[in-house]
């Protein structure tokens, strides 16, 4: 029962990573910790089957998830594993580098008849590892250039002499990354402390300052199939502002943002803040009826969006569904519960 | 987690409360497993403990006089992975604080000089890893080796103003109230704060954790006496100049939010902090899934409801935490509510600022305003249960009481070692009375309550008063004739009685005058050498007499015998009433402890009885102890025939069988 102390072991250690993050970091930092877990798992757990592998992952991702449901980057990043595990299944039968999207159902369909299913087929488990292993690879080296590969595309999508808005620039890494890369003339950073390299305007300048701005780009916590953003708190207000001017709203997310979820109401999924941020400690007791509240995150809908930026493509909110195929295999949804 | 240099720096949790006044909580829960809803307190307090010197990690080493060993294992396991190290220890009757640093002393639980952060309470909360805290004392000790400890201080939630003074530039530690019962002493050192510049503060309460360095384990063991903290630091100021240590004062930044709960009304305040996020990362919501017990952690809803992940929240709710399996009808209002798993409310109820516990049923219209409730409780429909109550586990309130504040509603009588509390019935439940309080209020501790509770003490232990509920399967007594109290004083008394009585026994010549008179004189003059009062010679005397041969060779005839030789002893001890009852409850004593004496007691009685006849009258008194012995001590069958005979004032004397 070596391996079952070592997946605790594991387990043990992803919850301590949790725990001492307080204050929440980076999202690709929590996509590269995710990853790096599912990769000790596959690389420590034992199994004989593909099919074992993926209820392993699966057993272990949803425990996860279940106790830090508001964390999408979880679920997500043990979808793209999954997918990563059906591939590396698929090429090793058909003895094929090449995996056709899925889809392509016609293709889908056809292979059917030629293919058996993952559970019955018996494949050597380590090549299975070291292709699952490389697979994961790459997808954190995806991780680590998605900021760069975004600012690329942002020659297409903006001028030099463009004057652009952005919500809190010092506090994500992809958009800072975005505005070193591409020079515009004028940034102006709502609501950013006054370090940063851009004019600092608070909340209450953004509709006058609309009047000048062309564009406006944004960093996404998450991004929905319906084309509907997750972004940090405060965003609405510049998103609306900018529709009122009807002024371009573009969003940029790497792909493990990308969640398979839809979410009716932010208020279950949202995460608070501390209420000292809000509020002095000091008024902590003197006010009893009075709740503070410090949400972090806002729902913007998918009709104030006008582009999502992700490191491969540039898609319109109604077509960003097509992106979750690229990323996740079908299977895998009707399983995952909330 | 390794290879940082300093890292054998350790947190010693206290997970023990002996504050009298929480009784009714732990009477039947050890503290540390007191639950929140479903969260036990130690997995409460650990969660951001183990976050202190982030990121560093720490040890740890719980100790506790109620937590069972197997009970640390368990904890263990749940957290051995967020310490460096971690380690349980039960420490087996200890009291209070004093001792418990005592036993840490004692079985070198710390290494040689090292620091350690202690926290006393664990009801103590703190948002912060204490990081700048922690080098600040380290980086004091390098400089000046005096500096012996560091409270921190924090705006206090507790409502019951406390001052401290302090150097306003080094936080000196000046003066210092711990609790609004502890006396302020007036120090050498209230001139030094007329000549430094110092501070004095009254928002300021210390939160309950202080960074120590070895020293101040070696000033518990020092003195036997100490049991609180707050009596430490006191004897650290007062001798400040002799011993050369000092106290720095360190008080938490604004963005720091730390208290402690000492009493129930701030236990209520440090849950309403809690549930709305103050203290975050310590939030319901962020508690890891594994201290839940089916590892189902709280989802965090709007106007912080914590709910658990798979249900859905109540309807009309404001500060909650609810525990599995709740059903809540929609009409109910919950503001500031804890509850356990299982808990059933009614339409209409309003509840404010109520911790309870599981199965908690409230019925139809009730209102409840301010209560700290056990497990199991059912309360009918329409009542209405006042503030500042405390209701016990497992009680049962009939629909449409009213129960006044302040009480504490409990369903049995108080334990039967505890002499402090005294219980009465009414309708069908118990409420208890904390003696040594002026009101007898279990809420918050008064400014009299120390003092008071010290003398009560103190005279109870001079008087030697006989305990009714000595219980006769008690082991730890010893083998030896009659165990009263520990008062050295009587005990040396009793011993030179025993003495000279078996002395005037084995001589054999009890007819004379003149050897009673002799035994007269040694008596008295051992009580005067003793300090003894005249009741307890007139126990002592007749309880040294029960020790005499005749009553261990259990012959009836030479008890008869030996207790109309001493007839004039009789009469010259045992004419007041107050002496006579003195007498029964000595006899009362040794027949509970062994069988022989029990067995010839009527027989003891009776002859007693007939002997004093004329001169003294024993009757009321022998009446007077029977209605005070317990109802169901064993001793009552075997004096029912007795008693009866003595109330028919039947001059027959032949003898009652025993039962």
């Amino acid at each position: 029962m070596a391996d079952q102390v070592a997946v605790s072991r594991l387990r043990d250690r992803v919850n301590l990573y949790f725990h001492k993050t307080a204050v929440r970091e980076s999202s690709s930092k929590l996509a590269l910790r995710m990853l790096s877990f599912f990769e000790d798992l596959v690389r420590y757990a034992h199994y004989e089957t593909a099919e074992q592998l993926i209820a392993i992952l699966r057993a272990e991702g949803e425990l996860l998830y279940a106790a830090h449901s508001n964390e999408f980057i979880i679920r997500n990043m043990l979808l793209v594993v999954l997918r990563g595990v059906r591939d590396e299944c698929l090429t090793q039968t058909s003895g094929s580098d090449d995996t056709l999207p899925q889809a392509d159902s016609l293709n889908h369909f056809q292979r059917l008849w030629f293919l058996p299913a993952p559970n019955q087929v018996q494949i050597n488990s380590a090549q299975l590892r070291s292709g699952v292993l490389d697979f994961i690879k790459e997808m954190k080296e995806e991780i680590n250039v998605s900021a760069e590969m975004i600012s690329n595309q942002a020659g297409h999508q903006l001028v030099k002499t463009d004057t652009v808005m952005t919500y809190k620039l010092s506090q994500s890494g992809t958009l800072k990354k975005f505005f070193s890369l591409f020079r515009a003339k004028t940034i102006y950073s709502v609501d950013d402390d006054p370090s940063a390299p851009a004019n600092v305007i608070s909340s209450v300048e953004i509709l006058s300052t609309m009047k000048l701005t062309t564009r406006v780009v944004l960093s996404a916590a998450a991004i929905l199939p319906d084309g509907s953003v997750v972004a940090p708190a405060g965003t609405l207000n510049v998103c609306l502002a900018a529709k009122r001017h009807s002024v371009p709203v573009v969003f940029c997310a790497g792909y493990y943002k990308l969640t398979p979820m839809f979410i009716p109401h932010l208020d279950e999924f949202n995460v608070q803040g501390r209420p000292t941020d809000v509020l002095p400690a000091s008024e902590a007791l003197k006010f009893s009826n009075v709740s503070v509240a410090n949400p972090l995150f806002d729902l913007i809908p998918a009709h104030l969006i006008t582009l999502v930026l992700t490191q491969s493509s540039a898609k319109t909110p109604l077509h960003v569904y097509r992106l979750i195929s690229d990323y996740y295999h079908l299977e895998d949804f009707r399983q995952l519960d909330r | 987690m390794t290879g940082k240099k300093e890292d054998n720096f350790t947190i010693v949790l206290i997970a023990d409360n002996f504050d009298p006044h929480f009784a009714p909580v732990t009477s039947t829960t050890p503290w540390g497993k007191w639950h929140l809803a479903d969260i036990q307190l130690l997995d409460l307090a650990l969660d951001w403990i183990s976050l202190i010197n982030a990121p560093n990690v720490p040890n740890i080493l719980i100790v506790s006089a109620t937590l069972t060993a197997a009970d640390l294992a368990e904890f263990e396991r749940r957290w051995a992975f967020n310490f460096q190290s971690f380690r349980g220890i039960h420490c087996e009757g200890c009291e209070n604080v004093g001792s418990i640093m005592r036993e840490i002393l004692a079985r070198r639980l710390l290494p040689e000089n090292s620091e350690f952060l202690l926290i006393e309470n664990l009801a103590t909360f703190c948002s912060s890893g204490l990081v700048q805290q922690i080098e600040r004392f380290r980086n004091g000790r390098k400089k000046d080796k005096s500096c012996v400890m560091s409270m921190m201080y924090s705006r206090q939630i507790s409502g019951e103003p406390r001052f401290v003074g302090f150097e306003t530039e080094s936080h000196k530690l000046l003066t210092y109230q711990g609790s609004k019962d502890s006396p302020v002493n007036e120090y050498d050192a209230l001139q030094e704060m007329f000549t430094v510049g110092s501070t004095i503060r009254s928002d300021l309460a210390p939160c309950g954790i202080v960074i120590c360095s070895a020293e101040v384990l070696l000033a518990f063991s020092d003195n036997y006496d100490f049991e609180t903290f707050d009596q430490v630091v006191s004897e650290f100021l007062v001798n400040a100049d002799v011993l050369q240590q000092t106290i720095h004062v360190d008080i938490l930044p604004e963005d720091v939010v730390a208290f402690t709960a000492t009493d129930y009304g701030s236990l209520l305040r440090a849950q309403r902090l809690l549930v709305h996020r103050w203290c975050y990362p310590l939030t319901y919501d962020k508690l890891p899934a594994r201290v839940f017990p089916e590892q189902i952690p709280l989802r965090y809803h709007r106007n912080h409801v914590y709910v658990p992940r798979d249900e859905e929240g109540p309807s009309n709710a404001e500060g909650t935490v609810l525990g599995k399996w709740s059903s809540i009808a929609e009409s109910a209002v919950l503001v500031d509510v804890t509850l356990g798993r299982g808990a059933c409310i009614g339409p209409g109820v309003k509840l404010r600022s109520v911790i309870a516990g599981d199965d908690f049923v409230v019925g139809d219209g009730c209102t409840i305003d301010g209560a700290v409730i056990g497990d199991n409780v059912e309360i009918g429909a329409g009542c209405k249960i006042g503030a500042k109550t405390v209701i016990g586990p497992n009680v049962k309130i009939p629909p449409g009481t009213k129960i006044t504040s302040n009480s504490v509603v409990m369903d049995s009588h108080a334990p039967a070692d505890e002499n402090d509390i005294e219980s009465t019935l009414e309708n069908g439940y118990y409420l208890w009375k904390l003696l040594d309080e002026p009101s007898g209020y279990f809420w918050r501790r008064s400014q009299s309550f120390s003092r008071a509770r010290r003398e009560r003490h103190a005279s109870s232990h001079s008087r030697s008063s006989l305990q009714h509920s000595i219980s006769m399967e008690s082991p730890d007594q010893a083998p030896h004739d009659v165990i009263l109290d520990t008062d050295g004083a009587f005990a040396h008394f009793f011993s030179e009685i025993k003495d000279i009585l078996n002395n005037t026994f084995e001589s054999e010549n009890l007819d004379n005058a003149d050897v009673i008179n002799k035994l007269k004189i040694e008596i008295n003059g051992s009580k005067i050498t003793n300090n003894i009062s005249q009741e307890d010679v007139a126990r002592g005397v007749f309880a040294a007499f029960l020790t005499l041969p005749p009553f261990s060779d259990r012959h009836v005839s030479a008890v008869q015998s030996v207790i109309a030789q001493f007839k004039q002893i009789w009469l010259n001890y045992y004419a007041p009433r107050g002496q006579q009852l003195q007498l029964l409850r000595a006899l009362e004593e040794a027949a509970l402890e062994r069988d022989g004496v029990r067995n010839l007691m009527p027989h003891i009685l009776l002859q007693l009885y007939q002997v004093a006849d004329d001169d003294i009258d024993l009757e009321g008194a022998i009446n007077e102890w029977h209605d005070e012995l317990p109802a169901d001590s064993v001793l009552r069958p075997l004096l029912e025939g007795f008693i009866d005979w003595l109330n028919q004032d039947d001059e027959s004397s032949e003898e009652e069988e025993d039962a």
